[in-house]
C-alpha cells in the first residue's frame, strides 16, 4: 500500500478556484486516455497502479474543505479502477467518487483512461501519469519499455519539485492592474437542451498535413488551430446573431504550459490561460487578418514578462489579509462571481493543446491512439482539446449541448475545405 | 471509407450516419466497412455516476443568499440577548426566514408561473400569519388569506389540465361561494348578505362568463371582442349587485348609483350581439395582424 505524507498541503495557486466553482454543468474533470492493441486486464491494471503510486505521492490525496480554504490530506483508501463510462469528464465525485481519490481510471478490453479533477494536477501532469501507469502495465505483461522522461519508474526516488507549488516559487511582487474584460460570445441556440452527459467529436487528423497547413500562414500548430475556431466562432455568431449591434467579441481561453520557461518539473498544476481574440463589432475578419492577429496576440502574451504579471497578479490576490483570512463560506460565492466575471463570460470556448506525445520503444507499438478530452462549462458550451500521437491529430470537441453539433459541423468543414483529411467519430 | 457527402469529412468504420450533419450513409457494406471497437460504449454500460444537482450560479447565489439570512439572524439574536429581549424577536427572524425563501425558490424550482405562483402564494400566506401573530391573536390574516386561495382558484388551480375542464369550473365556483361566506362570517359573525347578494350576482357572472367561454369554444375569439366580453360581464355583475343589495334592504328604486353601468352593459350586449351575428361588421372591427 502507497503511503503519502501526513502534512495537510494547500492547493496551489491556479487551483483554488477549481473546487468551489464545481457544477453540474462544469465538472472541472480532464480525461486522457491510451487505446492499446493489447487487451487491457483489470487486475493487471490494479496492480500496475499500485505499485505506481509511491511514485506519484502528490495523486495520493483527499481533498477537504477547511474554514479558510480548501487543503489536501494524505488519503489511505484501497485504489481501485472503473469500467468506461459513455460520457467522458462527467462529474467527479470527490468523496466517493474514486474512493476520494481526485482522479480516476477507466479502462475498457483495449483502453486506459485517467479523468483528472483539476485541482490535482494539468495536461502535462495528467499525460505523466498516464504514460507512467500504461508503462508499467505494459512492463507488467512483459513489455521491456525504454526510458523517456515523462515515463517515471515505481522504484526511483521522488524529487521534490515535482511536487512543489511553482506559482509560489517564482513569485515576485509585480504592480498590476486587474483590468476586466467585456463579455465575448457565447453559443446559446434556441430551445437547446444540455446533458451532464457530455457529447463528443472526435476528429483525426494527420499531424504533418496539418503541420504543413500551419506552416503555410507560419503559425504553430496551436495557432493555426486557434485561428480556425476563431474563424468559426465568428461565422457562427453571424448565423445565430441576426442583429449586427448585438455581436461581441470572439475570444478564445488557450493554456499555456510554462514549465519550459520557467524551468519547473512541477506534477500540480502549472499552466496560465492566455485570451485571444477578435472584436467582431470592428467588422468581419477574413482568414489572413485572423492570422496575423492571433500571430500578434499570441506572441505578445506568451513570453516570460507578461506571464510573470499574470503569475503576480493570481499569487498576490490569494495573499491579500482580507482574503486569506476570510472564511471558505464567504469566499466560496466570491470565487464562484470571480469565475463567472473573470473566467467564462469573457471567452467563448477554450482550446487546450497537449502538443505531441513521444512513446518509448516497448510502449510504442502497443499504443494504437492517445485522447486528451477537456469538460465544457455551462457558459462556454464546447471545449476543444488536441493531442498528438503517433502521427495522428485528434481533435476531442465535448459539448453540453444534446442535439446540437452546429459549432463542431462548421469548424471541421472549415478544416477539410483546407484540404485536410478528417476522420469524425462520437459517442452518440 | 465512407464520406459524408454534406460534410466532407471521412467517417470511422460502420457510423451508419453522420455524426455532424446527422445525413445517412448510402453506400456499399465494403465501404462502410464493420465497425471497430466504440469511441465509447452505450449509456447502458454506464455505472451509476453521481450528478450534481446544482449548477455553478445557483450554488453560489445559494450559499450568499444563506451566509446573509444566518448573518442577519445571528446579528439579531445577539442584539435581542443584549437588550434582555430574546423570546421576542422571533418575528424579525420569521421575517428573515420567509423572506430568504422568496429568493430560494427562483433557484431551486423550475421558473414557469405554476411553480412561483404557488409557492409565492404559500410563502406570502406564512408571513401575513407571522405579520399578524404580534399578540398571539389573528385579527386581519383572515381576509387577504381568502383573497389568496381565490387567486389561486382562478390564476393557477384553473391552468391544471390534467382535471377535466368541467371539474375545474365546477370547483372554482366552489371556492368563489365558499369565500364569499368566509368574508361575510368574518366581518359579521353570521351569514348576512351572502345569501340574498352573493349568491344571485355570482350567478350573473357565472352565466355571462359561460356565453364567454362558449364563444371561445366554438370559434377563437379575438381580443377585442374577449375585453368587450369581460367588460359585459363585469359591468352586468355590478349592476346585478347593487340590483340585489336594494332588495335586500328593501328599498323601492330599482338600481341607485348602477343605472349609468347598466347602459353601458346593455350597450355592450348589443354590439357584441351585432359582431357576433352580421359577418361583415366583424370583419370591419377585426384586429389581426400578419
Amino acid at each position: 500500500m502507497h503511503q503519502a505524507g501526513s502534512e495537510p498541503i494547500p492547493l496551489d495557486t491556479s487551483a483554488v478556484i477549481y473546487p468551489p466553482t464545481v457544477a453540474r454543468f462544469n465538472t472541472h474533470v480532464f480525461r486522457i486516455s491510451m487505446d492499446l492493441y493489447v487487451p487491457v486486464e483489470k487486475d493487471l491494471l490494479l496492480a500496475a497502479l499500485n505499485a505506481l503510486m509511491p511514485r506519484f505521492p502528490y495523486f495520493s490525496h483527499r481533498i477537504h474543505s477547511g474554514f479558510f480554504w480548501y487543503y489536501l490530506m494524505n488519503n489511505n483508501s484501497p485504489l481501485e479502477v472503473y469500467e468506461e463510462v459513455s460520457a467522458p469528464c462527467g462529474h467527479l465525485d470527490l468523496r466517493k467518487g474514486a474512493n476520494g481519490y481526485m482522479f480516476k481510471v477507466f479502462y475498457t478490453e483495449h483502453r486506459i483512461a485517467v479523468e483528472y479533477f483539476h485541482a490535482l494536477t494539468d495536461g502535462t501532469g495528467g499525460i505523466t501519469f498516464l504514460k507512467s501507469l500504461v508503462a508499467e502495465y505494459l512492463r507488467q505483461r512483459g513489455n521491456i519499455v525504454d526510458a523517456d522522461p515523462q515515463v517515471l519508474l515505481p522504484g526511483e526516488p521522488v524529487d521534490p519539485q515535482e511536487t512543489e507549488d511553482s506559482f509560489a516559487k517564482i513569485y515576485r511582487p509585480m504592480k498590476s492592474v486587474f483590468d476586466l474584460e467585456s463579455r465575448a460570445f457565447h453559443y446559446n441556440p434556441k430551445g437547446a437542451h444540455y446533458s451532464d452527459d457530455h457529447s463528443l467529436v472526435s476528429a483525426v487528423m494527420d499531424v504533418e498535413q496539418v503541420k504543413e497547413q500551419a506552416k503555410k500562414w507560419s503559425l504553430t500548430i496551436t495557432e493555426y488551430l486557434v485561428c480556425e475556431v476563431l474563424s468559426t466562432l465568428q461565422e457562427l455568431q453571424k448565423l445565430t446573431v441576426q442583429s449586427e449591434k448585438r455581436w461581441k467579441p470572439v475570444r478564445l481561453s488557450v493554456p499555456v504550459n510554462i514549465r519550459r520557461i520557467y524551468g519547473s518539473k512541477s506534477l500540480r498544476n502549472f499552466t496560465l490561460f492566455v485570451v485571444v481574440g477578435l472584436d467582431t463589432n470592428l467588422g468581419t475578419y477574413s482568414f489572413e487578418e485572423i492570422v496575423k492577429s492571433v500571430y500578434h496576440q499570441m506572441r505578445g502574451k506568451v513570453n516570460e514578462k507578461a506571464l510573470s504579471l499574470q503569475i503576480s497578479r493570481n499569487v498576490a490576490g490569494r495573499r491579500i489579509p482580507l482574503i486569506r483570512y476570510a472564511p471558505n463560506i464567504l469566499k466560496r460565492p466570491l470565487m464562484k462571481l470571480l469565475s463567472d466575471s473573470y473566467g467564462d463570460t469573457i471567452y467563448s470556448s477554450v482550446i487546450s493543446n497537449l502538443g505531441n506525445v513521444t512513446l518509448p520503444d516497448g510502449m510504442e507499438e502497443d499504443v494504437r491512439r492517445v485522447d486528451f478530452s477537456l469538460s465544457p462549462s455551462q457558459k462556454n458550451k464546447f471545449a476543444l482539446a488536441v493531442i498528438s500521437a503517433k502521427g495522428q491529430l485528434v481533435l476531442n470537441i465535448t459539448s453540453i449541448l444534446a442535439h446540437n453539433r452546429e459549432f463542431e459541423r462548421l469548424l471541421l468543414v472549415h478544416l477539410v475545405r483546407k484540404g485536410l483529411k478528417v476522420t469524425v467519430d462520437s459517442n452518440g | 471509407m465512407a464520406y459524408c457527402v454534406e460534410c466532407g469529412v471521412e467517417l470511422a468504420p460502420g457510423t451508419q450516419s453522420c455524426p455532424l450533419c446527422g445525413r445517412k450513409v448510402i453506400a456499399p457494406k465494403e465501404i462502410i466497412r464493420e465497425k471497430e471497437e466504440s469511441l465509447f460504449p452505450s449509456p447502458s454500460y454506464d455505472s451509476v455516476r453521481r450528478s450534481l444537482r446544482l449548477d455553478k450560479y445557483r450554488q453560489g447565489i445559494t450559499e450568499l443568499i444563506l451566509t446573509f439570512a444566518a448573518i442577519a439572524i445571528l446579528t439579531l439574536t445577539i442584539t435581542g440577548a443584549a437588550f434582555g429581549s430574546v423570546l421576542m424577536f422571533w418575528r424579525p427572524v420569521a421575517y428573515i426566514v420567509t423572506g430568504t425563501s422568496f429568493f430560494l425558490v427562483f433557484l431551486f424550482f423550475t421558473l414557469n408561473y405554476r411553480n412561483i405562483a404557488t409557492w409565492y402564494s404559500l410563502l406570502t400566506i406564512l408571513t401575513l400569519i407571522v405579520a399578524d401573530s404580534h399578540d398571539m391573536h389573528f385579527t386581519w390574516v383572515a381576509y387577504p388569506f381568502t383573497g389568496l386561495i381565490l387567486f389561486y382558484t382562478f390564476s393557477v388551480f384553473m391552468l391544471y389540465r390534467s382535471i377535466p375542464i368541467a371539474v375545474r369550473i365546477i370547483i372554482s365556483v366552489l371556492v368563489l361561494l365558499a369565500s364569499l361566506a368566509l368574508f361575510d362570517l368574518f366581518t359579521h359573525r353570521t351569514l348576512t348578505w351572502f345569501l340574498p347578494v352573493g349568491v344571485p350576482v355570482v350567478s350573473v357572472v357565472i352565466i355571462t362568463l359561460c356565453a364567454t367561454f362558449i364563444r371561445f369554444v366554438k370559434g377563437h375569439p379575438s381580443i377585442t371582442e374577449m375585453t368587450l366580453m369581460l367588460l359585459f360581464s363585469a359591468s352586468l355583475s355590478t349592476v346585478a349587485g347593487d340590483f340585489f343589495a336594494l332588495r335586500w334592504k328593501e328599498s323601492e328604486s330599482l338600481l341607485s348609483w348602477s343605472f349609468s353601468l347598466f347602459v353601458i352593459s346593455l350597450l355592450l350586449c348589443a354590439f357584441i350581439v351585432i359582431t357576433m351575428s352580421v359577418k361583415k361588421v366583424r370583419y370591419y372591427f377585426h384586429n389581426k395582424i400578419t
